[in-house]
């Protein structure tokens, strides 16, 4: 036992001597784990932001048709007469001041800006409006077009086309994280054995010697190890905490810009993804550092 | 002096080996020999005879391509890849080179060779002072290998060969780089490392000194063993009485 735990910090001390000799190869190494991490983290989130997106938009109306905050109850129940008149319509929701209102108040509370004073007593500063699916999706922009004729009726919007838009996103950005997640997962593990090859070779006397003593393989190889293990640790803590900081930059930019823009674009909170992101930033560190310390030693380290 | 193998344990044992490499070079070619335990042995021939080879296939780092290789009681053909380091705790090298950690002191140089082996401080520091009084060293153990002679050079070379107590030393040409003066002091140590029970084989060129000692000799000549015995005459043709090697 006391000789294993001997092998253990000879082998630590062993892969610390040998990072710090090849300081340079080492920051290099980490330096290109991190730009590979950071851009794949990138796009990951990008990923899964804009399926979260789409999500939203799937669970929102097809159309949102909003009245002028002028129009009156009387008025909004025209309004929702001559839409349920309409042979396009499957179904048709009406959403009242109080109801709008409350949607407001909760959303503002939800981007930590519930102190802004709103009127929220008074309903009369929202609108109704009705959320309306139509039976067949070809018939969306005649039916807009149709309804901003109806007086009373401010706003028509349809996510069809923001649906659209999404998708094609959400498949370029896949494709984009699943080329990088092998070109620059290629080229970090590529780099990395460059670095434990330069310590390999600075070594080598050494290892031939342990070769010729009869050291065990643990002891031969274990140093070069926990030198892929610590570049990766080393640099995915450093991509990890890049993203977060990027990402929560342009979330609070997203809270604080116009409504009609984080309609669209919701941001998941980096709370609810930290996590899961920080584990699969170390596990693709360790993976990659592993994967080239094992190639080192099965090119370089012959016994 | 000849040797009774059937009285005396066999250490080492070719037999019939062959080691053609993948280029083609034959450079073994059915070598047939024996060595007894606590035996001291030269093995002798010009280069290319196969001596490098005869030691890297001891050592476990070639295979023959025909034959078999028995070191004491085990056929090296059956130890498995993850078995081979452990196999080879029981030889020790030293080479022509030295082969020293200039970056270790003389102590370090030695104990290296311990503490690979997951030795503890205490064992390291009482065994390693052991060896180095043994080799005269004593007085040089803070020195670097830069700061030290190569006669002396090579015996902490032949203090890390023999810190793990290995059953068998093997010296490729171990006086290669040294004066005459430092070549005997170094032959001496071999002796009296035999003389503790180690079993010896020594790789040189140097025929004078092969002479002096008296001990036996295998000759080899073009991948085969060209004359086995002791050394009994005139350095330029090596006459030799051949040992009497019976035990099948």
């Amino acid at each position: 036992m006391r000789s294993k735990l001997r092998g253990v910090q000879y082998i630590l001390k062993q892969s610390i001597v040998n990072l710090a000799r090849n300081w340079y190869m080492l920051l290099a190494s980490v330096f290109v784990l991190f730009a590979s991490l950071f851009i794949m983290g990138s796009l990951g989130l990008a990923s899964v932001n804009v399926q979260h997106i789409l999500d939203e938009q799937a669970g929102r109306p097809e159309m949102e048709i909003s009245c002028f905050t002028t129009v009156t109850e009387d008025a909004a129940d025209l309004i929702e007469k001559t839409i349920l008149e309409d042979p396009r319509i499957r179904t048709c929701t009406r959403v009242s001041r109080e109801e709008n209102l409350k949607k407001l108040t909760d959303w503002l509370a939800e981007i930590g800006m519930s102190e802004i004073e709103y009127p929220t007593e008074d309903s009369s500063y929202t609108r109704v409006s009705f959320n309306v699916s139509l039976k067949d999706k070809a018939d969306v922009e005649a039916f807009e077009a149709d309804m901003r004729k109806v007086s009373g009726i401010e706003e028509v919007e349809s996510n069809q086309s923001v649906r659209k838009y999404f998708t094609g996103l959400r498949n370029g950005v896949r494709t984009g994280t699943y080329v990088s997640l092998v070109v620059l997962g290629l080229l970090s593990i590529l780099l990395m054995l460059n670095t434990i090859r330069l310590t390999v070779f600075a070594r080598k006397k050494e290892l031939r010697i342990m070769k010729y003593v009869g050291a065990s393989h643990a002891y031969m190889r274990g140093p070069f190890i926990v030198e892929g293990i610590v570049i990766g640790l080393l640099g995915s803590i450093l991509s990890f905490l890049a993203v977060r900081g990027a990402y929560t930059y342009l979330w609070s930019y997203l809270a604080h810009s116009a409504t009609s823009i984080q309609d669209v674009i919701s941001l998941i909170p980096f709370e609810d993804l930290g996590l899961g992101l920080f584990g699969l930033f170390i596990l693709g560190g360790v993976v990659t550092g592993l994967s080239a310390s094992m190639l080192a030693i099965k090119r370089y380290i012959k016994v | 002096m000849a040797l009774d193998f059937q009285k005396q344990k066999t250490m080492i044992w070719f037999d019939r080996v062959q080691k053609t490499y993948p280029n083609g070079v034959e450079a073994i070619r059915n070598l047939d020999f024996r060595i007894a335990e606590g035996e001291f042995v030269f093995l002798m021939g010009a280069s290319g005879a196969g001596k490098s080879t005869l030691i890297k296939l001891l050592m476990k780092e070639e295979e023959p391509s025909q034959g078999r290789i028995f070191v004491n009681g085990r056929t090296l053909s059956k130890i498995r890849r993850s078995a081979i380091q452990k196999y080879r705790r029981n030889i020790g090298v030293v080479f022509q080179d030295f082969r020293l950690l200039e970056r270790k002191t003389v102590f370090e140089n030695v104990a290296f060779a311990m503490e690979i082996l997951g030795a503890s401080r205490s064992e390291i520091e009482e065994r390693v002072g052991l060896v180095l009084e043994l080799m005269g060293l004593t007085a040089k153990k803070d020195e670097y290998p830069t700061h030290l002679s190569g006669g002396e050079q090579q015996r902490v070379a032949l203090a890390r060969a023999i810190i793990n107590t290995p059953k068998i030393l093997i010296a490729d040409e171990p006086t290669g780089n040294l004066d005459p003066e430092n070549a005997e002091q170094i032959m001496q140590l071999l002796l009296r490392i035999n003389e503790r029970g180690t079993t010896v084989l020594v790789a040189t060129h140097a025929q004078h000194m092969v002479q002096e000692l008296g001990k036996r000799v295998i000759y080899l000549d073009h991948g085969v063993v060209g004359q086995d015995g002791i050394v009994q005459s005139e350095p330029e043709t090596l006459m030799v009485s051949e040992v009497d090697d019976d035990e099948e």
